[in-house]
């Protein structure tokens, strides 16, 4: 007969008190666990709404680039700079250019920083008749991309145009039955149909949207541009003297034209989905954060009510454990079984209810997270194993006394008392 | 084989002394059966306990088998105490959750010594206990209880057999058991110390003492 021998023998004769113990400790640990859990939760729950949030203007801004497909003479741009010959009447109404900015110009014009404009795209804008159309058609060269520009969205709406590729206007499209991927022959060269554009009731019906190149070989402008799109920055509405100014510096003999309505207010409503969309992201955090740092605190205070409480009752438990077994122990220790065997007897019960209650409670905690909160919220193991660490030594704690005084007792008085 | 040597005792019981040995002494020869007497209160049990090295007397020295047991550390003494002493209490004590066979064994739980499966038998068979073998101490008669610590007391073969009231709940029948036990216990050279106030079972014993004012007093006959 060894001393292990009695604690078993023991823990078999007395569940009562142990199984107490357990359960108190295995909801202190379900109860910790799942609180976790629950915050993690919610921290996911965050990440998910923003998401969610993000992706919803990324949508609406999907649907805004849709807009800006229709490509007006603007092509979604606000400004245009032009050379100051440039005879508005033959532009505007043969869509003819009469003066062009050169090479050097745009390159100039390209590598100046401006304050007041964005994404200067050069363009080439030409009228020719296409026989196999029967009539005049505009053809309107771009190179690069055209941006959005909205303060946290820069993405681009139109990929560059390669050469040989040609977006298509609608009326064009119809009377030609042409579709995307099909080819057709333009001024003796042929072309590959990009997009049909959709229906604008403008000239952009008859207008192809080509590749810079293209257009300025087919023109016999080689190396020329009509003019200058770009989009202009926080400037009021109606007020292009900044602009001029800046423009002014770097390049003389420039005329700035604004477009109308159209193009602003569709910038205007890009910046406002954009605004709009981080001043709802922001509301979103600021208020998840603030009920992520209440629930916290509430969860705190309830950890450490439902850990206080566990104490006790464990300490309570232990020592009316030690008082029951008074008699016993104090005949243990007449037979020769060390203080500190006895001691070591009531603290391996303890830690028997910490380790055993930890684990059963990291278990329950893990299974009602999972029930509750759906298998993406993991608690990790590392955080089980402390919290059964944790509960192992409170529940030393809590019977570090009862476990003293019960070595500290005389067994002579109790065995000639009791 | 005991010695007792101006043993002086006094309880403290709120703030106030209460003596109840007051510097007495005695010898117990081996193999002598001593009984213990007196008046209910007058410091039988805390004499016994003094013998069994489990109550420091306030002054004074115990004897036994050469150890003077109170110069010992508490954990030497607990061992000499389970090599050479077995006591019975008045109030058995068992522990509740070993079976009688296994509160036998417990005596030697401080020796580390393997079980003597043998000696277990012997006893439980000597004392009639070994069909209850398997019982807890709830289980059993308070004679059968009496038995088991008795049985429990003998494990070791100790040289001294301290008895507190060892027949006071018994039937005549057990009560026989137990005395028959304590005269083949000295008879084999043992010594017994009873304390009882049965004066039948004082008569059993070779040698009687009184405690009278905190003193030893051996009867003469
Ligand atoms: N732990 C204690 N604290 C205070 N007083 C005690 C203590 N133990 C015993 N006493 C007192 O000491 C006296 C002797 O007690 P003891 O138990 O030795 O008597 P006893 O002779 O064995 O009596 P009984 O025959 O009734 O068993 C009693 O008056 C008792 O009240
Ligand atoms: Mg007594």
């Amino acid at each position: 007969m060894v001393v292990r021998d009695l604690f078993v023998r023991e823990l078999r004769y007395r569940p009562g008190g142990f199984l107490l113990g357990l359960v108190a400790v295995t909801a202190v640990a379900a109860s910790i666990v799942g609180a976790r859990g629950f915050l993690a939760g919610h921290d996911a729950d965050t990440v998910a709404l923003v998401v969610a949030l993000e992706e919803r203007a990324a949508d609406r801004m999907a649907q805004m680039r849709d807009d800006a497909r229709v490509f007006s003479k603007s092509l979604g741009f606000n400004i245009l700079l032009l050379p100051e010959e440039q005879d508005s009447g033959a532009l505007y109404a043969e869509n003819r250019s009469t003066h062009f900015f050169t090479r050097a110009q745009v390159a100039a014009l390209g590598r100046a920083k401006f304050a007041t404009l964005n994404h200067l795209l050069p363009m080439l804008r030409h009228r020719v008749r296409w026989e196999t159309y029967g009539g005049d058609v505009v053809l309107v060269g771009v190179e690069g991309e055209i941006y959005i520009k909205s303060p946290s969205f820069q993405k681009p709406i139109e990929a560059r145009i390669e050469q040989g590729t040609a977006h298509v206007g609608d009326a064009l499209a119809q009377r030609l039955a042409l579709n995307p991927g099909d080819r057709f022959t333009l001024l003796g060269e042929t072309f590959t149909v990009g997009r049909i554009q959709p229906q604008s009731a403008s000239v952009d019906d008859i207008t192809l949207l080509m590749n810079l190149a293209d257009v300025q070989r087919l023109s016999g402008y080689a190396d020329k541009v009509t003019g200058i799109l770009a989009l202009s920055c926080n400037c009021a509405a109606g007020d292009l003297d900044p602009i001029r100014q800046e423009v002014g510096r770097v390049l003389s003999g420039v005329q700035i034209v604004e477009f109308a309505v159209r193009a602003r207010a569709r910038q205007r409503a890009r910046d406002a989905i954009a605004e709009s969309t981080r001043a709802e992201m922001e509301d979103l955090k600021a208020s998840r954060t603030a009920l992520r740092a209440q629930v916290g605190h509430f969860a705190t205070l309830l950890v450490s009510l439902v850990v206080t409480g566990a104490v006790v009752f464990l300490a309570v438990l232990t020592s009316l454990g030690v008082r029951e077994r008074r008699v016993e122990m104090a005949m243990l220790r007449a037979l020769g079984v060390g203080s500190g065997a006895v001691v070591g007897l009531v603290l391996a019960r303890s830690a028997l209810t910490g380790v055993a209650g930890g684990v059963l409670g990291c278990g329950v905690g893990w299974m009602a997270v999972r029930l509750m909160a759906g298998s993406a919220i993991v608690v990790t193991t590392g955080f089980m194993l402390t919290v059964v660490g944790a509960a192992l030594l409170v529940a030393l704690f809590a019977s570090a006394w009862p476990a003293w005084r019960a070595a500290r007792t005389d067994p002579a008085l109790i065995l000639n008392q009791e | 084989m005991i010695e007792v040597c101006d043993i002086a005792k006094a309880y403290r019981v709120r703030g106030e002394s209460l003596a109840v040995l007051r510097g007495t002494s005695a010898t117990i020869e081996a193999g002598a059966f001593a009984a213990i007497c007196g008046a209910s209160g007058c410091g039988k049990s805390t004499l016994l306990l003094i013998l069994g090295g489990l109550l420091q007397p306030d002054c004074g020295e115990v004897t036994v088998a050469g150890e003077a047991l109170y110069a010992l550390s508490p954990e030497r003494r607990a061992l000499t105490r389970a090599q050479v002493m077995g006591y019975v209490f008045q109030r058995f004590h068992l522990i509740p959750y070993l079976t009688v066979e296994e509160n036998i064994r417990a005596a030697a739980i401080a020796l580390s010594r393997s079980d003597d499966p043998a000696r277990v038998e012997e006893l439980m068979q000597h004392f009639q206990i070994e069909n209850r073998r398997h019982h807890l101490p709830g289980e059993l008669s308070v004679g059968e209880q009496q038995r088991t610590a008795l049985a429990r007391s003998l494990y070791n073969r100790p040289k001294v057999l301290l008895a507190d009231e060892p027949t006071g709940n018994l039937d005549p029948e057990n009560e026989e058991i137990v005395l028959k036990a304590f005269d083949e216990f000295t008879e084999a050279g043992g010594t017994v110390v009873m304390v009882t106030h049965h004066p039948d079972a004082a008569q059993r014993a070779d040698k009687r003492w009184w405690i009278r004012d905190g003193m030893l007093v051996e009867e003469q006959n």
